[in-house]
């Protein structure tokens, strides 16, 4: 099937733009695959129309964090499943970091990445190479052939450098090759054998910490080494309110530096784990309900530019261990649309605050051009449902991850399509008579 | 799937029996005294003729310990034979787990052999919670210290020795000194003492031997300790470990003893008849003096007596309660 021929007219939905502002219920039409705002005349004869009232359409998502498994780590995910389990949730874009096996530190593994999301017809991948050869924090990577080959930017999560020195040297080269850093902050030798945030839960059950302060001597760091080496920087997965008064500082010295938040750190905090719970044993650690509220400002002040699923889906053997032996990571992906939708409500986030965090606001961070729902526009659009009821067992879910923290609960909020380049890439359709085919579970 | 039982819970039937024995935190006030009166009818059996009592007999118990540890396994082993228990120790340094076996995967293994009981020691906190979430129902769990997070035998046979000495807990102003960061033995002291309505509970220590959130624990913090001692009824000395001595948390031993080790000096701070408390083993001219060790003052081998009959009178409640559980839940589907 030549999906690219087919016709969309979406009707009756509400259209929510940040890039335009635009937010009005208006038809709007995919024709070959590009989105028309009035009715195109003529209609062509096999267009699709689709009754979308009570449904949001913005522009496609963008994930600043993603952690595909592959290569590697098939067991605990393949790119085929947690691609489609982003966009189920409106994502069209997603970053995703170099910790696979072997790690992303050579053109090779970039070129593999990008072809095979390429065969299996989904979102558009941005692979983030290695900043150091290994991820060793020792020597530098080929970062110009990381680059030629189709890297957006360079990381070493999730290993802190030991090394400033290397540190440095390793953003002077990344400056040297136009490369965007991506810094999740944390000093070593503050965190290194820690697992959650010093607060009272971690004190009361005798667990190894990570300080705030490890993070936001991090980002000082990272700060001072960006002034002096003029790389540009995004700090991924802030945690901490000492770390985004420290970015709200650099910014308003006129510092062009972003960052963005996960979705975990927004949702929960410490008392999460009370009863040693792995499932919310996550890095950087869930914090206190200070830092969380501090989080929620930083999103609505426009410090944080970006919500990220930090989806890091894990089989089962890799969570059943004490708690500091457990594998960090929670696979978010499955609910992250509707939890965030009643996040906006809950905390006074508005929709439009959490749109552009999904959409202008990441692609600002990674230099890319804004998505739009703009007549003339390429067709990157998800269209969700906010009052849909519905929830997530293990018939349903989409990600391989049994680490998947949102499952049988009810859950309000649900995207019906998501279209990238024109392509219809998920449709809930699609998906729940796949799931009453294969499992004989009735989907509503 | 994952979601973890809070502690209390976990470790007590819907009845509020004791189903495991993992943390003295969430326990209530009358289960602790009922442990301690308990461990009362089980104290002298040492010097008994028949020392076996049969309440565990035709059971299997295991110690599965993760760390080197001699006093406390053998009280616990000498503790389940008193109850006539089957007894058997995993080496685990010899184990299948230094050739790569997940504790998952060896646990499984040994509840194939029909073991009852595991006591369990592990170097990580939360490992004895996760053993006890994964065993079968009617397997009971003891926590035979887990990471820095709990001991809780060695707690209760420490409120048993003050109960014994002291009388009642309300009246009394009780310090523990040393490295509370550390210790999985104060965290259990700290929560027991409080359930049981100690007066005033006082930490001292070095800022770097003090948890940075002590908010939880309802504790007074003294760094100085003569301050700290000023008419305490209790002085509960904990263990420093040899690696922690010289080291980014402390510079040396000798000066730790000048701060913080308890002379005859700084023992008269204290009220005239305060006791001194140590888990063991003790490092002489570390935490302690010679003399104030060996002073009548000093029950610290009246706690490593406590230690057998607490162990029994926890190992025989908790394998009771399970007994009784399997024994209800058959005459409801039956």
């Amino acid at each position: 099937m030549n999906v690219m021929s087919e016709h969309y007219h979406l009707k009756g939905a509400r259209l929510l733009d940040p890039s335009t502002e635009q937010d009005e219920t208006k038809d709007l039409y995919i024709i070959d695959g590009i989105l028309h705002q009035t009715q195109p005349n003529p209609l062509p004869k096999n267009i699709k129309t689709l009754e979308v009232n009570d449904c949001i359409i913005c522009p496609g998502f963008i994930d600043l964090a993603h952690h595909c498994r592959e290569p590697g780590y098939e067991h605990k995910g393949t790119l085929a499943t947690e691609l489609y389990a982003a966009t189920a949730n409106g994502f069209t874009q997603a970053i995703t970091f170099a910790h696979t096996n072997p790690i992303n530190d050579s053109a090779a593994i970039t070129r593999l990445l990008l072809e095979k999301s390429q065969t299996i017809d989904t979102l558009k991948l941005f692979p983030v190479g290695a900043l150091t050869k290994n991820l060793a924090g020792e020597q530098l990577s080929e970062m110009a052939s990381l680059k030629t080959a189709g890297c957006i930017g360079v990381s070493n999560d999730p290993f802190p450098l030991k090394d400033h020195l290397t540190l440095l040297r390793a953003y002077e080269y990344a400056y040297t090759q136009n490369l965007l850093v991506f810094s999740r902050p944390e000093d070593f030798a503050l965190s290194e054998t820690g697992c959650a945030h010093d607060g009272p839960i971690a004190a009361r059950l005798g667990l190894p910490v990570i300080p705030s302060c490890s993070e936001a001597l991090a980002v000082a760091r990272d700060l001072l080494l960006m002034k002096h080496t003029q790389v540009s920087l995004h700090f991924s997965r802030i945690s901490s309110h000492e770390s985004l008064e420290l970015i709200k500082h650099a910014r308003n010295q006129g510092l062009a530096v972003t960052c963005d938040v996960s979705i975990a750190n927004l949702l929960f905090t410490e008392h999460d784990i009370e009863g040693f719970n792995v499932l919310y044993h996550v890095r950087p650690p869930l914090r206190g309900e200070t830092d969380r509220q501090s989080l929620l400002a930083g999103l609505r002040d426009g410090t944080i530019s970006a919500i990220c699923s930090d989806h890091q889906p894990h089989e089962r053997a890799a969570k059943m261990a004490p708690f500091s032996n457990a594998e960090p990571g929670m696979a978010t992906l499955d609910g992250f649309l509707p939890k965030l939708l009643k996040l906006s409500q809950q905390a006074d986030l508005p929709l439009n605050t959490l749109i552009r965090a999904l959409t202008t606001g990441p692609a600002h961070c990674i230099n890319q051009p804004l998505p739009s729902l703009d007549h003339g526009a390429s067709a990157n659009l998800t269209l969700f449902k906010p009052n849909h009821k519905w929830s997530i067992n293990h018939s349903n879910q989409l990600s391989h991850g049994a680490n998947a923290p949102f499952l049988n609960q009810n859950l309000l909020g649900k995207t019906l399509y998501t279209f990238h380049q024109g392509k219809m890439l998920y449709s809930h359709q699609h998906h729940d008579s796949n799931c009453q085919k294969s499992n004989g579970v009735r989907f509503d | 799937m994952y979601l973890a039982a809070q502690p209390g819970s976990l470790q007590l039937t819907q009845q509020g029996q004791l189903k495991h024995f993992l943390t003295t935190e969430g326990l209530p006030k009358t289960l602790l005294t009922r442990i301690l009166d308990h461990t009362e009818s089980f104290l002298g059996v040492e010097n008994k003729k028949v020392k076996n009592a049969p309440l565990l007999r035709g059971k299997t118990v295991m110690t599965l310990f993760f760390e080197d540890s001699t006093r406390t396994r053998t009280t616990f082993e000498l503790a389940a034979q008193h109850l006539s228990a089957n007894v058997m120790n995993l080496n685990v340094k010899h184990s299948a787990t230094s050739k790569g076996e997940s504790l998952l995967d060896m646990l499984h293994n040994l509840e194939a052999m029909s073991v009852d009981m595991f006591i369990v020691r592990h170097p990580e906190s939360g490992a004895a919670h996760f053993v006890a979430q994964q065993v079968k129902a009617g397997v009971s769990v003891i926590n035979a210290g887990d990471g820095r997070h709990a001991h809780p035998t060695q707690a209760l046979l420490d409120m048993f020795t003050i109960r014994k000495t002291k009388g009642a807990f309300e009246p009394l102003t009780i310090a523990i000194v040393g490295d509370i960061q550390h210790s999985r033995v104060a965290r259990s002291q700290i929560h027991a003492l409080n359930t049981l309505g100690t007066g005033e509970v006082r930490v001292i220590g070095p800022k770097t031997l003090i948890p940075h959130a002590l908010s939880q624990f309802n504790v007074k913090l003294y760094h100085n300790l003569s301050r700290g001692l000023k008419d305490v009824d209790v002085i509960i000395l904990l263990r420093l470990q040899k690696e922690r001595m010289s080291s980014d948390l402390l510079p040396s031993k000798h000066e730790f003893y000048q701060t913080y080790g308890l002379t005859a000096e700084k023992l008269k701070l204290a009220k005239p008849d305060a006791i001194v408390m140590h888990p063991g083993p003790i490092n002489r001219g570390v935490e302690i003096a010679s003399d104030v060790a060996d002073s009548d003052q000093s029950v610290i081998l009246q706690q490593v007596r406590y230690g057998l009959a607490t162990r029994m009178a926890i190992l025989s409640m908790t394998i009771n309660t399970q007994d009784k559980q399997l024994f209800s839940e058959e005459a409801r589907t039956s």
